[in-house]
């Protein structure tokens, strides 16, 4: 492999991990208020939320490349932030059914038993919420890792992942094996952490629950 | 046990504003965005924002291709509807296997969850690889190319339905599986006590259970369709191109005056989508999506 496919490889981890940074806690935190059923009127935040999963994000990247052209936004930013609120629907609703199906009162009891708000959350809530929280960390991780239309609109060859490097083979060059490679590079990454986090759960469901 | 009433009024007071704090974040970053992005779409569309000159209010946007629009949105329509109603048959018909069968059921899920993590742009090269007419499966067949089936390029967006429907029916088999769960056991179970016979558990039990499911996810399979510009892009020809390849093309052009009509075409696919979750959503709602 040579230090393209490498550095796009990087890149391509960094642009996932940046949008599972964001996309991941405030899915956390709209879940567990859609879950719990915290909210007063949820109809029109849970509409908010579910959104973009309706908009087109060629759409969305065109817009805001117009308009970071005139503010001076780095394209980096608005990549990562476009691909945030596209992954945005995915966490918060991994999560809203990961807390449907959790028990507030546990919650509850840990604050009687004397622990603060954080640590309940912390020590009670999300080591029980783990499976969810870390299916939503990969959805978050693949909208980055797989993005192809939104790269290449805002980042204008500027930014180079591996989708961008597949599209250009794929499209152009008519060199099968180099597509080929950079599609298997692409697709394994993912599969192995698949691979990995299901063993790890299948071992710990063997493990004696309450 | 009880807490007193005034405690329970504190408590759901204190959540409540809790809640609000909760989902805050994720609903302005959302609305920012979007909002955003969308108006600039509708300003540019309008000429109200463009590259060079004066901003002007016009329809030229929407007029000066109203051709190529229109070519653009039938073939957008015409993947899109095929590649929903693809996806949700094998979908539900995935989804049936895995809630019916005992064994090998984890291997079944195993195989959708693996489809959903590749991206859609490496299927797209995949099947092009696939099923071009110097493909692997024209290889395979021994078929001339030259009387090959036109799967890639052309007339009909075969290759660009098939990869749309190939990983969207995981998306909607995961989705399907996972509304039935619990429910579908024990109510089959029911049913066959009463002496139903497989295909009434399916269309009286199975099928009403999973319609809402089903419903939900075929609207995300539709405006995803609608949306998408990578699969397109690889496995169709260059005219009529859908919605968000014209958008593509207008917009990275060298013709900078071009953009209103780009934008233009942005709104139309956003419309089309907007306008497919509205009438769709009140659907879901009656299935008992609720539930």
């Amino acid at each position: 492999m040579d230090t393209g496919v490498i550095s796009a490889l990087v890149h391509s981890g960094l642009l996932g991990t940046a949008v599972a940074l964001i996309a991941t806690p405030l899915g956390v935190m709209a879940g567990r208020a859609l879950g719990w059923r915290l909210l007063r009127r949820p109809a029109l935040p849970s509409i908010v939320l579910l959104g973009p999963v309706v908009l087109a994000p060629f759409a969305v990247a065109m817009g805001l490349d117009v308009v970071i052209l005139r503010v001076g936004i780095p394209e980096e930013v608005a990549v990562v932030l476009v691909l945030s609120v596209f992954a945005l629907p995915y966490t918060t609703y991994t999560m809203r059914a990961t807390y449907l199906a959790l028990d507030p009162d546990l919650e509850e009891q840990a604050r009687v038993l004397g622990a603060s708000p954080r640590q309940a959350r912390h020590r009670v809530t999300l080591p029980a919420a783990t499976a969810g929280f870390v299916t939503a960390t990969g959805l978050a991780f693949l909208v980055g890792w797989s993005d192809y239309a939104v790269t290449l609109l805002i980042g204008g060859g500027q930014i180079i992942t591996t989708p961008i490097l597949i599209g250009s083979s794929a499209a152009g060059s008519g060199n099968d094996a180099l597509t080929s490679t950079l599609a298997v590079s692409t697709s394994l990454p993912p599969l192995v952490a698949l691979a990995v986090f299901t063993y790890a759960a299948s071992r710990r469901r063997t493990a004696p629950r309450s | 046990m009880t807490p007193p009433l005034t405690r329970t009024a504190h408590l759901r007071a204190g959540r409540q504003s809790e809640g609000a704090r909760l989902v805050a974040p994720a609903v302005i970053l959302i609305v920012a965005v979007t909002g955003t992005a969308i108006g600039a779409v509708v300003a540019t569309s309008l000429g109200l924002l463009p590259l060079v000159g004066q901003p002007r209010l016009s329809a030229d946007g929407f007029t000066a291709l109203a051709g190529d629009l229109r070519a653009a949105t039938q073939e957008s329509l015409l993947i899109a509807i095929a590649a929903t109603l693809l996806a949700a048959a094998i979908g539900l018909t995935i989804a049936t296997t895995i809630v019916r069968a005992g064994h090998g059921v984890r291997l079944v899920v195993a195989l959708a969850v693996t489809v959903l993590t590749v991206p859609h742009l490496v299927g797209a090269a995949a099947t092009g690889l696939l099923l071009s007419d110097v493909g692997l499966a024209q290889r395979w067949s021994g078929i001339s190319p030259a009387s090959w089936p036109e799967l890639v390029g052309g007339r009909w967006p075969w290759a660009t339905v098939l990869e749309l429907a190939w990983k969207e029916s995981a998306f909607v088999a995961l989705v399907v599986t996972a509304s039935l769960g619990r429910r579908y056991a024990d109510l089959r179970e029911v049913s066959v006590v009463l002496g139903a016979a497989p295909r009434a558990q399916w269309w009286r039990v199975l099928l009403p259970l999973a319609a809402p499911a089903l419903a939900s996810s075929s609207l995300i399979v539709f405006v995803y369709s609608l949306g998408t510009y990578e699969v397109a892009r690889l496995l169709g020809r260059a005219y009529p191109e859908p919605l968000p390849v014209m958008a593509y093309r207008l917009f990275t052009g060298i013709d900078v005056t071009a953009r209103p009509q780009a934008a233009a075409t942005a709104v139309v696919a956003t419309g089309l989508a907007l306008s497919a979750a509205a009438i769709t959503l009140p659907l879901v709602r009656r299935l008992g999506a609720d539930r």
